[in-house]
């Protein structure tokens, strides 16, 4: 039982159910957003073990972007973090 | 014993919700692996558009050994320090790879720097076959 409440604690930002998406660059000002489209993730189960790479140059190889232009990140999670995928997106050409 | 309750159940949200912001989610998004954590995600915010494919690409690495309250660390992944030691002259963005093993005991942060190369290398030059030898 301690360990589960340090597990929820140490997570940091739980939800009982969460899919939604975010901005990560808030400067928008005449931003074009390009015709190619970047994601890379990282997950982690049961609060113990997290993996993969969620990076900026990961999401922009597998997108085959040459230029970025503005980056969303999206989450989903479930059960206060029982299983959580974080999401980068990058847009550009 | 009643008012220690009260305070917990106060706190709890506090702690249980710290960090959780509605901009730049996964800044703030915290997920760790009590036992294993091998991660990478972006350490910076994009400005501008940027070139992702740049000529130069360095990193460097702090190491973190903690036991409970207690820790040492060491190294540096200073993002200006990484460009200046790895020669690269306009920094593009950067990511951060985080390594660690049970409950934070051995961590390592990796700072990913890439931008466009003070000196980009050269062309390589003309092997025997192409130069006619």
């Amino acid at each position: 039982m301690a360990i589960l409440v340090v597990a929820l604690l140490s997570a940091g930002c739980m939800k009982l159910y969460a899919n939604y998406k975010s901005t990560m660059d808030i400067h928008v000002d005449n931003t074009f957003l390009g015709k190619k489209e970047g994601r890379a993730s990282r997950h982690t189960v049961l609060w113990l073990v997290s993996w993969g790479d969620a990076g900026v140059a990961a999401a922009a190889k597998n997108g085959g972007l040459t230029t970025m232009n503005h980056m969303d990140s999206e989450i989903f999670q479930v059960l206060f973090g029982l299983y959580t995928q974080e999401t980068v997106v990058v847009y550009g050409d | 014993m009643k008012r220690k309750r009260l305070a917990a159940l106060a706190l709890a949200p506090v702690l249980l919700l710290s960090g959780c912001g509605s901009l730049g989610t996964l800044y703030t998004f915290r997920s760790f692996g009590l036992l294993y954590t091998h991660t990478v995600r972006p350490l910076s915010r994009h400005r501008e558009a940027v070139d992702v494919a740049p000529s130069g690409a360095a990193s460097g690495n702090t190491k973190q050994i903690q036991v409970q309250y207690v820790s040492i660390l060491w190294d540096d992944n200073a993002i200006g320090e990484i460009a200046k030691r790895g020669g690269i002259e306009t920094i593009h963005y950067a990511d951060l790879e985080t390594r660690s093993y049970i409950l934070g005991l051995w961590t390592r942060h990796t700072v990913h720097v890439y931008g466009t190369a003070a000196n980009p290398p050269a062309a390589s030059p003309p092997t025997g076959a192409d130069a006619g030898m």
